[in-house]
């Protein structure tokens, strides 16, 4: 079964390697807009991966889409939270943005061993150790019919294990920020015209999104001051969320 | 007598300016106060009131008034300048053009006459002279000279300011403080007092330049009558008030002529460095272990600015290595000389044992007294370098070629990381990775509950152990008999739905005779020592029986 879901897995990555490999050579031969493309495809064909993250990131990067790219880096950097180059670009984008405001912190509650490895790998590695586990279990049902001895503390700690790394990556898969693509964006207090705007924001502006409301993103800044903003102005840093086509890159 | 001058030029516009000043003829080194009024109007900030050679102004402050006649109202701004007459002549201040608000406004000019000083009008202020000098009129480009101002006066001195003069050509030595002292002399059976100003300056701009004129304001008790006099020292007992005059003096200007250093004799290795110096390098210890290092005091001292300088490193050498601590730099006025010197700690690690030779230093300067360049050396000094430490030597080096040279890496630029191109991409999100987590769990989860499934559907077969026995009896004869009974018990327990080991010859009788004569020949050929051939037939073919 495991065998079956890995050739999938393996035939459904074939495009995107090939795409992936496509974006890397543009961008190598200095066809930013053409990498872009072939990064995005590279995601639309399933390969949600770091590397295919930076390189969107740095595509958007060398066309002057600064919010564009840091929310691509971002979506790679959850991915893979220790990835020293992508956060080498952040930190290089981040130099130059107009809004200085510390990027929205990582929620990961107790589960500190978030800040190394990926959500998605943490889910793996938890199911890894319930199967172990259950595999255990079912070693032992039959050794006991057959009137030998079984394990069931092992297989109980396995199971802990497996559930408590499972919840963590659940839990930081969920954790939901923004960035800022459009040059200025109003932040106002409430949707329709009653509302008032309470501040502005700069392309790659980093926030926390609090509530989706339709065609507009409720965000929050470090001082807990709270705006709505037009949804099509940032772009989540979910990297299992669809990357938008935002207004530069459209043109 | 104070002599007002007024004059009005701009007035078609409605802002006006005015330029008038209390008096138009005055003495050298007197001042005169000059006052510039924007008559509805404002200006941005404090205008600069310019002056001719002989004079000097300097700006004082401003003030504010409105007035209100036949029902239209003034607003007046005053910008107070001070100026002083510095040279003989005739000079004008003015004419003043600003902006203001959306016009530019100007004044006119007012001419002022500066008469000499006559020889009784210093006397009988109190205020000797003033006289300003160069070390040196004719310097070479880099070279440190003194400025030396020298303020003499006959009566005792309550405060001194002074101005210093523009220095055209030279800056003011950096690390160096002006230099102030004070002393009486004798002139002319006299005892007048002297106050002395130094000012280090080096020669940055070639030419014919010149210094203008210093400043110096003295301030003096004030002559009164005796009778002012007695109510007022009763509050200056207390402190509270002195009646004080200023009188002011001017040097005269000095032209002076810049040298440019010479091209012939330059070296390439040119310190920068103009003036009379030595160097004097001293080792911390003449003998030094292998492993560890030794501190050379370098001392470079000279009559020439050292601000900024900086010792060349010394040439790569694979006896030894050396680091330089930061180079310190003092620098002062003492006796009307001015001296620098530049202190730098250079720490020498020895590569290998035995005699170590560190050659000298040697520095090109340019001398000013002998009008050519030359080269400072210290002597080369040899160090005893002895065995140390077991392993130290291996410590110092970088391995066993030649010790490494050439230069830190340096950023030039900083931009963002490219792609790994050869990354093997998928879907390493919580969606992609969770078919696979899923089937992680599954697969054994299925396992498990097949084994359950399995251990419900198919009951073991009671008899499988008893037949599995008997296919499995030991060769020894006791065992073998042991093993008999033990099948013939199960069997006999599993056809009487009971326990093997609770069987007795009253249970057994159920089973009917053949089974009873079974029990008793295995109890009496194993416990009684009885030979029965035919016990394991007869046991297999009871186990083979009707269940």
């Amino acid at each position: 079964m495991i065998a079956v879901l890995w050739l999938g897995v393996a035939l459904a990555g074939g495009d995107a390697q090939e795409q992936f490999a496509a974006g890397v050579g543009s961008l190598r031969a200095g066809d930013a807009p053409t990498a872009e493309l072939a990064f995005r495809e590279a995601l639309s064909s399933g390969a949600r991966d770091p590397a295919v993250y930076h390189g969107l990131g740095n595509a958007l990067f060398r066309q002057d889409e600064v919010g564009a790219a840091l929310a691509a880096w971002r979506r790679g950097q959850r991915l893979a939270p220790a990835n020293g180059d992508l956060g080498a670009n952040i930190e290089h984008a981040r130099a130059g943005l107009e809004d200085r405001l510390e990027p929205p912190a990582a929620d990961h509650g107790p589960f500190f061993w978030l800040s190394w490895i990926a959500p998605g790998r943490a889910v793996l590695l938890g199911a890894l150790s319930a199967g172990l586990a259950l595999f255990l279990g079912a070693l032992g049902t039959r050794r006991r019919r057959r009137g030998g001895r079984s394990r069931p503390g092992m297989v109980v700690g396995l199971g802990m294990v497996g559930v408590v790394l499972a919840a963590s990556g659940w839990r930081g898969a969920s954790d939901a920020s923004v960035v800022v693509v459009d040059a200025r964006v109003a932040a106002r207090s409430a949707l329709g015209g009653e509302g008032v705007t309470l501040f502005e924001l700069h392309e790659g502006a980093e926030l926390r999104a609090l509530e989706v409301d339709r065609d507009h993103v409720l965000v929050s800044l470090p001082d807990d001051r709270k705006g709505w903003v037009p949804a099509d102005a940032v772009v989540s840093t979910d990297p299992a969320a669809s990357f938008p086509q935002t207004s530069a890159s459209a043109q | 007598m104070s002599v007002l001058l007024l004059l009005l030029l701009s007035v078609a516009s409605a802002a006006q300016l005015r330029l008038q000043a209390d008096d138009t003829t005055l003495v050298q080194g007197q001042r005169v106060s000059v006052q510039l009024q924007v008559i509805d109007g404002s200006l941005a900030g404090a205008p600069s009131l310019p002056v001719g050679e002989g004079l000097r102004a300097t700006y004082q402050g401003q003030s504010s008034s409105f007035s209100w006649v036949n029902g239209k109202s003034t607003r007046i701004t005053a910008y107070d300048f001070s100026v002083s007459g510095l040279e003989e002549g005739v000079w004008t201040v003015g004419p003043v053009r600003v902006q203001s608000e959306a016009e530019v406004i100007s004044s006119g000019e007012i001419t002022l006459t500066v008469g000499a000083r006559g020889e009784g009008d210093a006397a009988a202020t109190g205020a000797g002279g003033v006289v300003g000098v160069l070390s040196d009129d004719r310097p070479w480009l880099g070279e440190t000279v003194l400025y030396t101002l020298e303020y003499i006066h006959t009566d005792p001195l309550l405060d001194v300011r002074w101005s210093p003069p523009d220095y055209d050509g030279f800056v003011q030595e950096r690390v160096a403080e002006a230099g102030q002292r004070r002393y009486d002399r004798i002139e002319n059976g006299v005892t007048v007092g002297v106050l002395e100003i130094v000012q280090p300056l080096v020669a940055v701009g070639e030419g014919k330049r010149t210094v203008s004129p210093a400043l110096v304001t003295g301030v003096f008790r004030a002559e009164e009558s005796r009778r002012r006099r007695g109510r007022r020292d009763l509050f200056e007992d207390f402190g509270l008030t002195t009646n004080v005059r200023e009188e002011q003096l001017s040097a005269s200007a000095l032209p002076i002529e810049i040298r440019p250093l010479p091209d012939a004799g330059r070296p390439d290795d040119f310190s920068g460095l103009v003036g009379q110096f030595s160097l004097d390098v001293r080792p911390s210890a003449t003998q030094v272990a292998l492993g560890e290092s030794l501190t050379l005091d370098v001392r470079l001292v000279g009559t020439g600015t050292l601000a900024g300088f900086e010792l060349p490193p010394p040439a790569e050498d694979p006896a030894y290595r050396a680091y330089d601590d930061e180079i310190e730099v003092q620098a002062q006025v003492r006796d009307g000389v001015f001296r620098a010197q530049a202190r730098l700690k250079r720490a020498i690690v020895p590569a290998a044992e035995g005699i170590l030779e560190v050659p000298g230093i040697a520095l090109s300067v340019f001398d000013p007294e002998a009008e050519a360049y030359t080269t400072i050396t210290s002597a080369p000094l040899k160090i005893e370098v002895v065995p140390g430490e077991a392993g130290a030597s291996e410590v110092q080096r970088f391995g066993d070629g030649p010790t490494p040279t050439g230069n830190e890496v340096t950023a030039q630029g900083d931009d963002i990381l490219p792609v790994p191109g050869a990354a093997s991409v998928g879907d390493r999100s919580l969606q992609g990775v969770a078919p696979l987590a899923v089937g992680l769990v599954a697969a054994p989860g299925l396992l498990w509950l097949a084994v359950l499934a399995a251990g419900r559907r198919r009951p073991e077969d009671p008899w499988k152990p008893v037949h599995a026995a008997l296919r499995g009896l030991p060769t020894d004869p006791t065992a073998r008999l042991a093993a008999l009974e033990g099948v013939f018990r199960e069997a006999a327990g599993l056809r009487l739905s009971r326990a093997a080991p609770g069987l007795d010859e009253s249970a057994i009788s159920a089973l009917g005779d053949v089974a009873v004569a079974l029990y008793r020949d295995l109890v009496a050929a194993r416990y009684g020592g009885a030979e029965v051939s035919d016990l394991e037939a007869r046991v297999r073919s009871f186990v083979e029986g009707p269940r």
